[in-house]
């Protein structure tokens, strides 16, 4: 099985910058953290003033790890309506990006995948007014062994060996929340049957989806962005929207950015209709989505 | 084998060292047998081919026991030869003390316990080790090493003695010191013994016969008084010169 | 005038030394600084009263200590062979046995799960029942023994090696059987400069991290090791983090000092 499967990242089709280096790259994509953080939280929608200064050349975009393809495409987009313009993404997880920028890193802009991170960031004063541009959707990952047996989300019992995210990282307390609501919604003790067969709580949903790539274990749940260009002989199974929970992703200027207008230009590019088309096109729901 | 009547230790080995051809035949049993060369001439191979660590055509025996026959494919192991090696500077088992030293050549011999420790005490005292016994071998002088290592081949009751440059390290004290007790020992244990030695004193010392080898071959055979008498080759004549000049 | 032994005067580090010197050595003493200032005596209270820090440590010694044993009996032989081979390729399988110590542990780990793992090559023979290594406690050992037993034939390669090869002849002439003089003369001979290499050994399986996770997963009471509850912890509760990284740092200094004991104990033997 090649490597390249096993990551979670694809390359878009579009003049994307191609980043493909090999096989230790999408290695250690398998040990990225968990940039996937993403809470429900309440939206916050304002658009930033951008602030006159000098002539900017560069911008240093801050982004959740998941943001990777979508974020690369803005990029060449943006720096082809902007000439002379340098933009930097700096992929990491949330709560990575989250201790550079409380350690003072000059980011201009941040795309956090997790809202109550990014909250408390704007009650410190480190980021202005945040915005909600992206959802994203759990769903179930099933490994080829298992197609056959697990083929809806009620079925999830019948993997042998499932993996879940820790309870300290955001897909991992969505997974529970989810078993919850299917405790209630489709079986009794649903949760407490698929948990006899967890095997493992990864520490970031890299870990959950190479474990069922590679046939370790047979159903996870990650996702959807995390899913899109993966190996086509896994199964993705939709979580009934009655129990699902899904994630949302805010973006706000950087206190203090040493370029806001650049940020703010970033921003809008995001929130736009071209950002959203490239959003989409990565598998993320749109902002307004329930 | 009777009490004092050593046995017959015979070889005719044959092998190629590097580039040098080995070929030497000889028996010895009364007495040391001395072997002199120089440089290069083969003397520790011929020891190594005694010992079976190297491999050699020919035939080893000793009394009846047939070390090494290349016609019947007889190659005793070295664990089997029971061979009392002593080399130059007695590369003694470092981690141990002196008691230790021994008592771990019993056991490798598979010398009974009661057996193994009645021998202990007896060579101890015989080569004058036993206020030594729990020191360190790190802590023992020159000739104290060559000492204990020439207790442990004796510890095994060797078929035969083979000392390669026992004295070479020492300086004179320690030479005198362990030439003593060597000649004490052949006296006292009837095996053949084979001496690698670079000294005509020495010679003199232990009464051995000697085997003179030169570039592998055996170019005279005889008592020192034999060699002084008619030196063979120009290398013997210095040889018997360097004892009879002092 | 000056009383200090001549090769003092010779071999005193200069001043420019000295300062570039202390440049790495704050470097690599600042961060310990760091974790051990910022620790407080609650936080080592609160670690130590948290039942998931105590299954991780209990995790951690049992799989490191089979993981020194695994190694120390597969791995003696093996550096055995290797120092006396006279075997042409023995270097370049030497050389070749130490990769694991320089590979990122994230592609040992997907290294083993490709070899290991239920569509690895030995799969067939492994999991006849359609069970899976991945997951269990074992994984946990095989992925330690991967990255640490490495360390152990590299020290145990060279010990072999400074031995003096007479004694090795005079113990067999003594009638050691090649076996019996492993067992009962080199090793013995070797124990302090084995035991230190072993305990490198076990100190690296103990901080083993990403071979483990990529291989074993990470559950609580069946394979989350002390390295892994700490990764875990940073997720939540920082000052549980921090306290459990102090504790493995303790364990890891305490090896050391045991091994410089030894090293000191085997370099009088040499």
């Amino acid at each position: 099985m090649s490597l390249e499967r096993m990551t979670r990242t694809r390359e878009p089709g579009s003049g994307a910058r191609r980043t493909r280096v090999g096989a230790s790259c999408a290695l250690l994509s398998l040990l990225a953290s968990c940039g996937e953080d993403a809470r429900v939280a309440s939206p916050s929608t304002e658009a930033v003033t951008p602030t006159p200064g000098p002539e900017e050349t560069e911008l240093l975009v801050f982004a959740a790890t998941s943001l990777r393809d979508a974020f690369r495409t803005m990029e060449t987009r943006f720096e082809a309506t902007h000439p002379g313009v340098d933009v930097t993404l700096q992929l990491a997880g949330t709560q990575e990006l989250r201790a550079q920028i409380e350690a003072g890193a000059p980011a201009d802009v941040l795309a956090s995948a997790d809202v109550v991170s990014m909250e408390a960031l704007h009650t410190a004063g480190r980021v202005e007014e945040t915005t909600i541009f992206a959802r994203n959707e759990p769903v179930l990952v099933v490994s080829r062994e298992a197609r056959e047996r697990v083929t809806t989300f009620a079925d999830l019992p019948r993997a042998e060996r499932i993996v879940l995210g820790g309870p300290e990282v955001p897909i991992g307390r969505y997974a529970l929340t989810i078993l919850d609501n299917a405790d209630r919604a489709l079986a009794p003790s649903f949760r407490a049957r698929v948990e006899a067969h967890v095997v493992s709580r990864e520490p970031n949903v890299s870990q959950v989806l190479a474990k069922v790539a590679m046939g370790e274990a047979e159903a996870g749940i990650v996702y959807r962005t995390d899913v899109r260009g993966a190996d086509p002989e896994l199964g993705v199974i939709s979580i009934p929207t009655e129990i699902s929970v899904i994630a949302a992703y805010p973006i706000a200027t950087v206190e203090g950015a040493p370029h806001p207008r650049l940020a703010s230009a970033w921003i809008e590019l995001v929130l736009g209709t071209e950002g959203r088309t490239v959003l989409a096109d990565a598998g993320f729901l749109a902002a307004e989505a329930p | 084998m009777s009490g004092s009547e050593r046995a017959i230790l015979s070889a005719s080995v044959r092998g190629r060292v590097g580039t040098l051809d080995l070929d030497v035949a000889f028996e010895t049993s009364s007495r040391a047998l001395a072997i002199v060369g120089p440089n290069g001439a083969g003397k520790s191979s011929l020891l190594a081919m005694l010992l079976g660590a190297r491999g050699c055509k020919g035939r080893v025996a000793i009394g009846t026991r047939v070390l090494r026959d290349s016609e019947s494919d007889r190659d005793a192991p070295i664990e089997d030869r029971r061979l009392g090696f002593v080399p130059q500077d007695g590369a003694l088992f470092p981690h141990l003390d002196v008691r230790g030293n021994l008592g771990l050549a019993t056991e490798l011999a598979r010398v009974p316990a009661g057996e193994a420790s009645a021998r202990i005490d007896r060579l101890l005292e015989e080569l004058e080790l036993g206020a030594l016994r729990s020191r360190s071998v790190q802590r023992l002088s020159g000739g104290e090493r060559q000492r204990l290592a020439l207790a442990r081949a004796l510890v095994i009751d060797p078929v035969a003695l083979l000392l390669d440059e026992p004295l070479s390290s020492l300086d004179a004290l320690g030479r005198r010191d362990v030439l003593g007790f060597l000649v004490r020992v052949l006296e006292r244990h009837p095996v053949p013994a084979v001496v690698v030695t670079h000294d005509a004193d020495d010679v003199r010392r232990l009464d051995a016969d000697v085997l003179v080898l030169e570039a592998g071959r055996v170019t005279q055979r005889g008592s020192l008084d034999d060699l002084a008498r008619s030196p063979a080759t120009p290398f013997v004549e210095a040889f018997v010169a360097r004892t009879l000049g002092r | 005038m000056n009383e200090r032994p001549t090769s003092d005067r010779v071999v005193a580090p200069d001043r420019a030394s000295l300062a570039i010197g202390s440049l790495l050595a704050f470097l690599l003493l600042a961060p310990l600084f760091g974790l051990v200032v910022s620790a407080r005596p609650s936080d080592l209270w609160a670690a130590l009263a948290s039942p998931s820090v105590w299954s991780a440590l209990e995790i951690s010694l049992v799989t490191t200590c089979l993981t020194a044993l695994l190694t120390l009996v597969l791995g003696t032989p093996l550096a055995w062979s290797l120092a006396r081979s006279e075997y042409r390729a023995a270097p370049a399988i030497e050389l070749v046995l130490r990769l694991p110590i320089v590979l990122p542990p994230s592609v040992a780990g997907v290294a083993l799960l490709l070899a290991f793992g239920r569509r690895g090559p030995f799969a067939g023979w492994l999991y006849p029942e359609g069970t899976t290594l991945a997951f269990t406690g074992l994984a946990v050992v095989l992925a330690q023994t991967f990255v640490a037993a490495p360390l152990y034939v590299q020290g145990a390669v060279a010990a072999f090696r400074r031995i003096d090869a007479r004694v090795l002849l005079v113990a067999r002439s003594l009638g050691a059987s090649p076996t019996r003089l492993l067992l009962r003369v080199a090793m013995p001979m070797l124990a302090p400069a084995l035991i230190a290499a072993i305990a490198m050994c076990w100190a690296r399986a103990l901080g083993e991290f990403g071979a483990t996770l990529l291989f074993a997963g990470n559950m609580e009471g069946r394979t989350q090791t002390l390295p892994l509850a700490i990764y875990t912890a940073f997720e939540s509760d920082l000052a549980v983090a921090r306290a459990t990284s102090i504790v493995l740092v303790l364990v890891a200094l305490v090896v050391l000092v045991v091994v410089r004991v030894l090293e000191r104990r085997s370099e009088a033997h040499a």
